[in-house]
């Protein structure tokens, strides 16, 4: 159970191997261990920046620690992470540090995690989309629009005006893309066999740039730069994984004898259903709606192959008869 | 009537395209900027015209006057030092010459006298340094050259390859990087005791998380679509016996399954998280977590074979942006509108908002439908 020299490398390339804007200092991790207040805002504020860039939320450094903690309260229930002691820490974020450690590496079990933050940073040199088709989210706005009139009504033309300049939108939106296609298609038309990667073979628009201005692109040299010794930082700490996890072990030993152990056995039995609960959270009200509907839908369908599925009986034993 | 705010959008619609045509103007009339008008024009020649050497480029030297609106001429000017010593060398020739007829000309008529001296004074030039090209090789010089002739033999320049080349090698050994035994070991260990010892109550019969709720509940979604078009891509009357059987078989199995997606809905239900602790208000559901493929460090290539694919892509993908944008639109058109339909009493005028209704509702907006009145004689 000794510390031994690999951990604080384990530490650092851990800190190192973790994206640019969400980088603990590895000392904020030896803090937490003991439980030093000096280091709870920055670990909110670590796992506040990971646990957004996660699930694909903005945010920006000037987020207040009331907003952080909130998020970070539900994100990590949204994920599971069921311990109440977290729940109840405070709002200001003054203390709890060794409590996030823990949450931090619980996320960290998570195998992709580490390798699934790489990806999403990960910096652009080619030419790019998406070929997702998941619905984007629309802001869902609850607020009426601006263009209500004195007494709150709209005039139904105006709607009509308004879902044409969409259309309009739209279809200028397309030509635009065609027009991108076709340029993109030239550069990368033109440019092939000339890259050093031959599995991509052509340059991008970005790297057609680059070749005309190169001075405008030292930025990007040194985002390759400090990517790859993130991604190097990532090699170590695979190689060292099993003494953070050894370490780990050594918080936990130190909760349980400080008695922090399990509270309640029967906690469990209070925190299952509680349908009226779902006043309370958005998401909750609209997980339940959605379950609702896809119930209802569910029995129309059960409904329509019931009387599908005896017409067709009766018409076959009729033939078969 | 217009609304005041439409007007304002009509008044800096006007705006930005009375801008437009006055930059277009000012393109024309500086000589620098025509010249590299031009330039891009006779690029732009140059790459639908397929491969024209510089031979061809001598014999349109004539022609070029005439033709230097549709240019089809060889030069290639814009970064080549020598645009800008012959420019000036061009202004003094005009000066020289007609200069009043120059001036008093419209602004295409200026652009085409330009463009016929330039061809000349150009194709000379740029002929030249196609023949010297070989003896200074041009692996990094831009410019001479369109991108279509020089575009194979470009080169990136060595810092960039060579950080480029690190950062690939980088990536791969990432991606081929496993965990290691007793990483794995030591990990699942912290996990179970973090589990069992220190208080992680739902965790105890393995309920899911929300998050996990959630995604059950897609997929079931996702089901029920998917045995919809089943069902209906039964044929209604089957010719033989034998399909009418098969039939039959195939609706039975969507029956079961329906039950079991119901049963299923009904423990997502139960496990429903009545506890929802510290709800926040900025709660983002975790959309983009189910896009990612279990290779997550792969190079993710996207090749395709022909321009008309590329752009089937993009077109493709953007109606797919848009029915999701009008499915969410027709949602919030019928909670608005569908109650204007009921609630009020039929008063004589009310046939113009019906049909405008309607052709919000049920026509995208994109038609009219014509409203008749019958006259029942009596």
């Amino acid at each position: 159970r000794q510390r031994g020299p690999a951990l604080p490398a384990a530490v650092g390339a851990l800190c190192r191997a973790l994206p640019p804007r969400a980088r603990p200092a590895p000392d904020t991790l030896r803090r937490a261990r003991f439980d030093r207040p000096q280091a709870s805002l920055d670990f909110w504020k670590l796992l506040y920046v990971l646990l957004k860039q996660i699930h694909g939320g903005k945010w920006t450094e000037s987020d207040a620690i009331g907003a952080q903690v909130r998020f970070v309260k539900w994100a990590l229930w949204y994920q599971g992470y069921g311990r109440p002691q977290l729940q109840r820490l405070p709002a200001d974020g003054s203390a709890g540090s060794r409590e996030l450690l823990l949450a931090f590496s619980w996320l960290l079990h998570c195998p992709g995690l580490l390798e699934q933050l790489l990806a999403r940073n990960r910096v652009q040199t080619g030419d790019q989309t998406s070929v997702c088709t998941c619905e984007d989210d629309l802001p869902e706005s609850q607020e009426g629009t601006s263009e209500a009139g004195a007494e709150g009504r709209v005039d139904v033309r105006y709607l009509q005006w308004l879902h044409g300049r969409l259309r309009l939108q739209w279809c200028s939106l397309h030509a635009q893309h065609q027009e991108q296609c076709k340029l993109l298609h030239k550069i990368h038309l033109f440019t092939s066999g000339s890259h050093m990667d031959q599995n991509l073979g052509h340059f991008s628009v970005t790297e057609a740039d680059l070749i005309r201005h190169p001075e405008n692109y030292k930025q990007l040299l040194q985002l390759l730069e400090s990517e790859t010794t993130q991604l190097e930082a990532f090699l170590e700490w695979k190689q060292l994984e099993a003494v953070y996890w050894q370490w780990m072990e050594t918080v936990l030993d130190d909760m349980a004898e400080e008695g922090n152990m399990c509270e309640s056995q029967d906690a469990d039995v209070e925190k299952r259903r509680l349908p009226e609960v779902t006043s309370c959270c958005p998401w909750a009200a609209k997980l339940a709606g959605q379950m609702d509907r896809l119930s209802r839908d569910l029995l129309a369908l059960q409904e329509q192959l019931h009387q599908l599925v005896a017409q067709r009986k009766a018409a076959w034993w009729e033939k078969v008869r | 009537r217009p609304s005041p705010k439409e007007l304002e959008e009509l008044e800096l619609l006007n705006r930005a395209l009375e801008k437009a045509l006055k930059v277009r103007k000012s393109i024309l009339e500086n000589p620098l900027e025509a010249q590299r008008a031009r330039g891009q024009k006779w690029a732009a020649g140059k790459i639908s015209s397929k491969g024209v050497t510089s031979k061809q480029g001598r014999s349109h030297r004539t022609a070029a006057g005439a033709s230097a609106r549709e240019v089809s001429a060889a030069a290639e000017p814009q970064e080549t030092p020598g645009l800008s010593e012959s420019a000036p060398n061009e202004q003094q020739s005009f000066s020289g010459g007609d200069s009043a007829a120059v001036k008093n000309s419209t602004v295409a008529g200026k652009q085409l006298l330009d463009a016929g001296k330039k061809s000349c004074g150009f194709l000379g030039e740029s002929s030249k340094k196609e023949d010297a090209a070989g003896a200074r090789g041009r692996s990094t010089s831009p410019g001479t050259g369109t991108l279509q002739e020089k575009g194979c033999q470009l080169k990136l320049p060595l810092p960039y390859r060579k950080v480029y080349s690190r950062n690939s090698r980088a990536w791969e050994r990432c991606r081929l990087c496993q965990t290691s035994a007793d990483a794995a070991a030591a990990r699942t260990r912290f996990m179970e005791r973090i589990q069992t010892t220190v208080s992680f109550p739902s965790r105890h019969r393995l309920t899911p998380s929300p998050a996990e709720i959630e995604e059950e509940l897609r997929g079931l979604q996702d089901v029920l679509f998917h045995l919809r078009k089943y069902m209906e891509a039964e044929p209604a009357d089957p010719p033989t016996l034998q399909g009418e059987y098969e039939s039959l078989l195939t609706l039975e199995g969507l029956q079961s399954t329906v039950s079991q997606c119901l049963q299923k809905l009904q423990l997502l239900q139960e496990d429903c998280p009545g506890d929802v602790g510290s709800c926040s208000p900025a709660c983002v559901p975790a959309r983009g977590q189910t896009c990612d493929s279990a290779d997550m460090l792969a190079v993710p290539l996207l090749c395709y074979s022909s321009l008309q694919e590329l752009r089937d892509l993009f077109a493709l993908k953007l109606q797919v942006s848009m029915l999701h944008q009008e499915i969410a639109l027709q949602k919030v058109m019928m909670a608005e509108l569908l109650p204007v339909l009921e609630a009020r009493p039929w008063q004589e005028g009310s046939a113009g908002l019906f049909r405008a209704i309607h052709s919000q509702l049920c026509e995208g907006g994109r038609r009219f439908p014509v409203l008749v009145r019958d006259e029942l004689l009596d």
